[in-house]
């Protein structure tokens, strides 16, 4: 078990720089989600973390041993891939004793390794079965267990789930959880599904255009995001943001009948700000101002109402479990202050 | 249910007889070939065209192999063109895998400039080819007769097109389960080539099973000629034995025969997938 450190890691191709220069230590035992819309840089983060990318410039760590320019397999690291990338015409065992047929361990070591992942992940009756014999959530079982027999340093996951159902995923995030804790070795995972960051991980990591936006534990960075990206990119649904200007009473917005709250932020009068506020933060009251409802959600559990604000940008509530409210009613709603967060709406960054 | 399509009744009316025709065509030279075989000198001469023979020469089987050292010429043929088939099975993919997932300065290039082979008649590279192996000392030698052919650029191709598809994650896999370059190719890349080999295999035996004009011009001693010139010791001065040739023929004929019956299904396989069908 090691901890992972890359220090002013850059990469490019050729004219393209998919990552400027990034800095992060991740501890050992974490469970570390690289997590950013698509085309952020976390595979090409992960993939020169593995080795499999060369490192234009920096260093990476694991443990104390700079592994920078080893070769992938003597990095002390494995990976599950979104596709699985199964060897299809080995069977399970030949699969998951594949790397330790090549480090000569002896045939009896190898056996036994393959058993005991085989236990953890329950494929003990498939180890005679090809790849294409398996179904989905199987393959991925295979996928993983192929890194377990390793006993790697580090585990890598690149979007492991994503090829996965609604159902499965659900079922295979748990296990994945419950593997953590069983092995407790460091994990490196990328996802964009921002629930698989928020459910997995002990530290999130969000990306854009391949430098670190936030880096921290998922409640913090869902409470207090330092920026609009990061604030409209964890939470489902998404933050709504409202465009509002500074005034010497508090902030008016332009939508919502110009409604005037104050947030206790420093007034810069004129100044044009966004204000983010989550769908379930907001307060249904008699006293707030009118919202037209466009569409409605009944999820069962939880309704979801939207609207269209004049300003243009689309607005989701939290209706608080059933609700008998149709598409095109109207609801009154009040923005509580202490749960919504200032934006600047030039650099995006949090007024706080 | 799954869509069958069918045929309306005026379209099998001309269809089927179109077809036959077309089929008949084709295997008439061939079926015209067994009838040779078994016919005798006099049927053969009497200036007729003879379809069914009066009494059927089976002994021209035997007489073959006492006119001419036939087992060598056998020999000869299926130790060239099994080589050269060999040769194809190791090479091709290697190159193929290389076009396919490896990037190197100058690929596309390259890869335009081997395909580009396939667009010149063989009988233009003859003259050079001779050249260059008379230069090496290599004439009427086994060398000289496999070398010219070790790999294609046809082989080349279809190796590439069904390595494509394979994904780059799957090599990835390997590479940090610590499998060097050449361990992922024969580990991993090879076993999953098994239809495009076996056509690469079978096409480049059948293909050099019957090449003619090279033997001919670097084979100058008789115990080095494959069947294909092996054949023209029954072209004599005055007249040729063409009950003989078409024995010959025959024996030319049934192991690519035997052969395209094992392979056939790889065949379809990887005629299909890489769309030359």
């Amino acid at each position: 078990m090691a901890g992972v450190t890359l220090n002013a890691v850059r990469k490019d191709y050729g004219t393209f720089l998919a990552i400027p220069e990034l800095d992060l230590e991740i501890e050992d035992g974490e469970f570390c989600v690289f997590v950013g819309p698509s085309g952020c840089g976390k595979s090409t983060l992960l993939r020169t973390i593995a080795g499999l990318e060369d490192l234009t410039d920096g260093q990476i760590l694991i443990g104390d041993q700079d592994v920078s320019d080893r070769h992938p397999g003597e990095r002390g690291v494995a990976m599950v891939f979104q596709n699985y990338a199964l060897y299809p015409h080995m069977n399970v065992r030949q699969n998951m004793g594949y790397a330790l047929r090549l480090a000569r361990e002896p045939k009896s070591t190898i056996s036994q390794k393959v058993e005991r992942a085989a236990d953890i992940l329950g494929l003990r009756d498939h180890l005679d079965r090809k790849p294409a014999e398996l179904s989905g959530g199987q393959r991925q079982r295979v996928a993983i267990g192929r890194a377990i027999v390793r006993n790697p340093k580090v585990f890598l996951f690149d979007e492991p789930l994503s090829n996965l159902d609604a159902e499965l995923r659900t079922r295979m995030r748990l296990e994945l959880s419950e593997l953590h804790q069983t092995l407790s070795t460091t994990m490196i995972y990328v996802t964009h599904d921002q629930v698989e960051a928020m459910t997995l991980a002990d530290k999130i990591v969000v990306l854009r255009a391949g430098r670190i936006e936030q880096v921290g534990s998922p409640l913090e960075l869902y409470d207090n995001p330092v920026n609009k990206f990061v604030a409209g990119f964890l939470g489902s649904p998404s933050m709504n943001f409202l465009p509002a200007t500074m005034t010497a009473n508090g902030l008016q917005f332009a939508d919502l009948d110009g409604a005037c709250v104050d947030f206790g932020t420093e007034p810069t009068p004129g100044k044009v700000v966004m204000v983010g506020i989550r769908p379930e933060h907001l307060e249904i009251s008699e006293d707030g101002a009118p919202l037209p409802l466009r569409s409605v959600e009944q999820l069962g559990g939880v309704t979801y109402g939207y609207a269209i604000l004049q300003s243009g940008e689309e607005f989701c509530v939290d209706l608080k479990g059933r609700r008998d409210i149709r598409a095109g009613d109207t609801i009154r709603l009040l923005i509580p202050p202490s749960r919504a967060l200032v934006f600047d709406a030039d650099t995006e960054l949090r007024i706080r | 249910m799954a869509y069958k399509h069918t045929y309306s009744l005026t379209a099998k009316i001309w269809i089927y007889p179109v077809m036959a025709f077309f089929v008949l065509l084709s295997v008439l030279p061939f079926l015209y070939m067994i009838s040779l075989s078994l016919q005798s000198d006099a049927e053969m001469f009497s200036g007729q065209v003879v379809v069914i023979p009066e009494e059927l020469q089976f002994t021209n089987y035997v007489t073959i192999w006492e006119k001419a050292p036939f087992a060598r010429f056998i020999l000869n043929s299926f130790f060239v063109a099994g080589t050269i088939a060999a040769l194809h099975v190791l090479f091709d993919p290697l190159i193929g895998y290389v076009f396919a997932k490896m990037e190197f300065p100058g690929k596309r290039f390259m890869f335009v400039a081997l395909l580009s082979t396939l667009m010149i008649p063989f009988f233009v590279r003859l003259i050079p080819l001779y050249i260059m192996t008379a230069k090496f000392g290599l004439l009427n030698t086994y060398t000289g007769l496999i070398m010219p052919f070790a790999m294609s650029a046809f082989g080349i191709f279809l190796m590439r097109q069904f390595i494509l598809p394979i994904p780059d994650d799957l090599i990835a896999a390997a590479r940090l389960d610590g499998a060097s370059e050449p361990r992922i190719f024969f580990d991993i890349v090879l076993p999953q080539l098994g239809p495009a080999i076996a056509t690469v295999a079978l096409l480049t035996f059948v293909f050099q099973f019957n090449e003619f004009i090279w033997p001919l011009v670097v084979v100058s001693s008789e115990n080095m000629r494959p069947i294909t010139t092996g054949l023209t010791l029954f072209n004599q001065e005055f007249f040729t034995q063409w009950n003989l040739t078409a024995v010959g023929g025959m024996l030319l004929f049934l192991p690519c025969f035997l052969l395209y019956l094992i392979a056939q299904r790889h065949f379809v396989k990887s005629a299909m997938l890489s769309g030359m069908k």
